[in-house]
């Protein structure tokens, strides 16, 4: 596959901007541009698929992984201090191990988290989307390979391209 | 819907006193401002869907929203003259979140069928490969750093945004970027990839 298949004379988008747009964070405009583009580029309607078979597959083994943890119950001292990055070294490690096993003691952390957003700053009440997603980078030059992998998916993009 | 700043600011006074004449005035008030907000995003977002009952749904949410807690968000308004263009900016965001949680694609899903990759859910054989092999990628999260353990659940199942990971777990965000990209390219190396 060579760039002279593509139906698009834009630039394509970078496997960040498809993860974000499989994972149904776009906001309008940027998303039905997605949605144009990958209507029209064979390259990228295979790396946006690729994307979201990998994002779906990863969701599966995440949330079932969650349901069976079993942790402590979270204490909520510790969860403060984590967030506020006063723990020392030894117990940070220890309390992301909880959190990493324990969805009570995660839920219990993003729910402080939120809390603790809806009292500094009304603007990022969960669901704000902004246009251009913190400022990553969305388009990269016209893809080459048309991929049948996922190692040939991020084959494909650079480092300077995701960083 | 009030104009005058003092009458909000009273208003929004009542409101975090748990008065709940306060909440049938608001709601009288504003109640089109806010349905207004959200059927116009809804509109522009999803230009070919029923919205009607997604508007009662978002407008729904609006308002659980807006009196969680004894209506502590009506707390963080600084300007009651404001309070229009904060209104539909938490509707909006309504939108959005509503939108997201409906995983709206089309026209990528067509074409993305079009590249015919399996999709997962396929037949008695498939599915049981498939089990398969979510126990073979279970195990690898399971190896994986407690710290990128979190990022990938943050990220795939919390749906928070990379600059929420790296706020909530005091990380750069390029760090948080680059150890999800290292995290999947463990799993991806020995699970992920179809075994072909």
């Amino acid at each position: 596959m060579n760039a002279a298949s593509h139906g698009s004379d834009r630039p394509c988008f970078t496997n960040f901007a498809l993860q974000e747009y499989a994972l149904g964070r776009l906001n309008g405009d940027v998303r039905l541009e997605v949605e144009a583009h990958v209507g029209e580029c064979r390259q990228c309607a295979a790396c946006a698929a690729l994307i979201e078979k990998e994002t779906r597959l990863l969701n599966a083994a995440l949330r079932a992984g969650a349901e069976e943890g079993e942790g402590e119950a979270p204490e909520r001292e510790m969860l403060a201090m984590y967030l506020d990055d006063s723990l020392d070294q030894e117990t940070r490690e220890k309390c992301e191990s909880l959190l990493a096993s324990s969805s009570e003691a995660l839920a219990a952390l993003l729910s402080m988290r939120r809390e603790l957003v809806s009292v500094l700053n009304v603007e990022a009440l969960p669901g704000e989307m902004p246009s251009r997603p913190e400022g990553r980078i969305l388009r990269m030059p016209k893809r080459r390979i048309l991929p049948k992998t996922i190692a040939e998916l991020y084959g494909d993009e650079s480092e300077a391209a995701e960083a | 819907m009030h104009e005058n700043p003092s009458e909000v600011a009273s208003l929004l006074a009542r409101l975090r006193e748990g008065d709940d004449v306060a909440k049938a005035e608001f709601i009288a008030a504003y109640d089109d401002l806010v349905r207004r907000s959200v059927a116009r995003k809804l509109h522009a977002a999803t230009s070919n869907w029923e919205t009607s009952n997604d508007v009662e749904d978002i407008c729904h949410d609006v308002y659980v929203r807006l009196f969680k807690n004894e209506c502590e968000v009506f707390g963080t308004i600084r300007e009651p003259g404001s309070i229009n263009a904060w209104l539909m900016t938490v509707s909006q965001n309504h939108v959005y979140s509503y939108l997201r949680k409906r995983q709206v694609r089309h026209t990528a899903r067509e074409s993305m069928a079009r590249e015919r990759v399996e999709p997962y859910e396929e037949g008695p054989e498939k599915r049981a490969q498939d089990r398969e092999r979510l126990a073979l990628l279970r195990e690898r999260i399971e190896r994986l750093e407690a710290k990128d353990r979190l990022i990938l659940q943050l990220y795939y199942v919390h749906d928070l945004k990379y600059a929420e990971i790296a706020e909530t777990l005091s990380l750069n965000i390029n760090t948080v970027a680059s150890r999800l990209k290292r995290a999947k390219a463990k799993l991806r190396d020995s699970v992920i990839e179809d075994p072909e």
